[in-house]
């Protein structure tokens, strides 16, 4: 699939790798290829000659084009955002010239010189240790909170999660899933693009104060997965949705569960104790490790 | 023997006249359809932003599209980044140049945000009226001209035979 998107020039080099362990590619312009292999960053070469693959400005643009199948107006939404979801679940992270840009978000980003394309990986059953602990027979589901630094594979996580929470002893949660960055289920067309799950409602692009407030009055969920808890307006839709008697399963950025407590406005997570596990991933030794789990009252349970 | 060879050389003639006054027409014809898919082309995109392989489609079912052959010639040309020109033997009514402009405004399609977008369409819309009022003055000024020349070359023919 990936192949689609890139240039004859780049695929040719390309071939000499294995696509399974490239999790990135970076394109710069006038600088050469760079792959995330194996989760280490390495230029591309050419096997004859081992010199390394230049980005051109023509390069871009194809990519640009083959993402947004020739027509990039229809994903300004995403552009302004400074991402690009292409057929097959891949992420496109863009960057480029912000244009009329406020304090938060841009119109638009014009002259795009760098992508980060983002090579999804479906690790089905990845999270299984981890979904020990969220769902017993007895208390049913957890709520719980995925702690971890970026590029540890919280999104992988969370899309197993969905997708085992489907399937559980055939009972069927109604699962929603709050996909702010279209990373989870990369909908494409109204499509999901990655496995999450048979009954999972899926509210892509919406910010989580809205589709939160509005899932649970509407769609009636069981359960809500969302990713990347950044604002305080994303924690208290957390609170909220958890007071209403609705579970929710969380990821955010941070190294370690004190980290967050620092975090003014996020730190209110811990203090309203309203997850009840938090798990701590890591890429020290392995992309997605769990290496820690912690109960309701932030007390290791398991190290 | 020989009348019958000039009633058939007339009748040559004034086919070749009317083919050539069709090709007038059709280029004529052409333009007008093709400004109005720009129009609808910026509708669509302002309000709905659908991708271009929807917007054709949608465009050759809602619209009585006559020069289907072509806006599929076109599209194709869009799509398949491959693709270096349109196909002179589909688009035969139009001059090299005249191809070569479709060719850049479609080889930029797609290529930018809404609000720019929005703007070459609204440009190339100008240039469109201004192309198909002088494509109607030339098919004017020469329809009748064209048609009555090439009899008379069949006349001239048939008088020397005779």
């Amino acid at each position: 699939m990936i192949y689609r998107l890139l240039p004859q020039e780049i695929n040719n080099t390309l071939i000499n790798y294995d696509m399974k362990k490239i999790q990135e590619i970076r394109l710069r312009r006038n600088a050469p290829v760079v792959i995330n292999y194996q989760g280490k960053n390495c230029v591309l070469k050419r096997m004859s000659g081992g010199e390394p693959v230049f980005v051109t400005k023509e390069m871009i643009e194809y990519v640009l084009k083959r993402a947004t199948e020739n027509s990039l107006y229809a994903y300004n939404n995403q552009i302004k955002q400074g991402f690009i979801t292409a057929r097959g679940g891949i992420r496109l992270g863009i960057a480029g010239e912000s244009v009329n840009s406020d304090k938060f978000m841009p119109t638009t980003i014009k002259n795009i010189n760098s992508i980060n394309i983002r090579v999804p990986h479906e690790v089905k059953d990845c999270s299984a240790f981890v979904f020990n602990y969220i769902y017993s027979k007895d208390y049913g589901i957890k709520n719980s909170l995925i702690i971890s630094p970026p590029g540890a594979g919280k999104t992988t996580y969370l899309r197993d999660i969905a997708r085992k929470i489907s399937g559980i002893e055939d009972k069927v949660f109604n699962t929603l899933l709050v996909d702010e960055r279209f990373e989870l289920a990369s909908t494409l067309d109204g499509e999901p693009m990655l496995d999450v799950g048979m009954y999972t409602d899926i509210v892509s692009g919406a910010s989580k104060e809205f589709a939160f407030s509005n899932g649970i009055r509407v769609l009636r969920p069981d359960i809500i997965i969302t990713d990347e808890l950044m604002s305080e307006a994303d924690v208290d839709a957390c609170i909220n949705a958890v007071n209403s008697g609705v579970k929710v399963i969380a990821s955010i950025h941070a190294n370690s569960i004190s980290e967050l407590k620092e975090r003014q406005g996020i730190n209110k997570i811990l203090t309203a104790r309203c997850f009840e596990r938090y798990f701590l991933l890591s890429n020290k030794n392995k992309v997605g490790e769990c290496i820690s789990v912690y109960d309701e009252n932030h007390k290791c349970i398991y190290f | 023997m020989v009348y019958v060879g000039c009633v058939l050389i007339i009748v040559l003639s004034s086919v070749v006249g009317r083919g050539l006054v069709k090709l007038f027409i059709t280029r004529d014809k052409f333009y007008k359809e093709l400004k109005l898919f720009v129009g609808y082309a910026k509708t669509e995109i302002e309000f709905s932003q659908i991708k271009l392989t929807e917007l054709f489609d949608k465009f050759f079912e809602e619209k009585q599209v006559e020069f289907l052959k072509e806006f599929q010639e076109i599209k194709n040309y869009l799509m398949q980044n491959e693709k270096k020109c349109l196909d002179n033997k589909i688009l035969y009514f139009l001059k090299r140049e005249e191809r070569r402009n479709i060719e850049v405004f479609f080889r930029g399609f797609g290529t930018k945000g809404v609000s720019e977008e929005i703007g070459q369409l609204e440009k190339y819309q100008e240039e469109l009226k201004r192309k198909i009022n002088e494509v109607e003055s030339i098919r004017r000024t020469n329809e009748g001209l064209i048609y009555k020349l090439s009899l008379a070359v069949g006349v001239v023919v048939c008088i020397l035979i005779a």
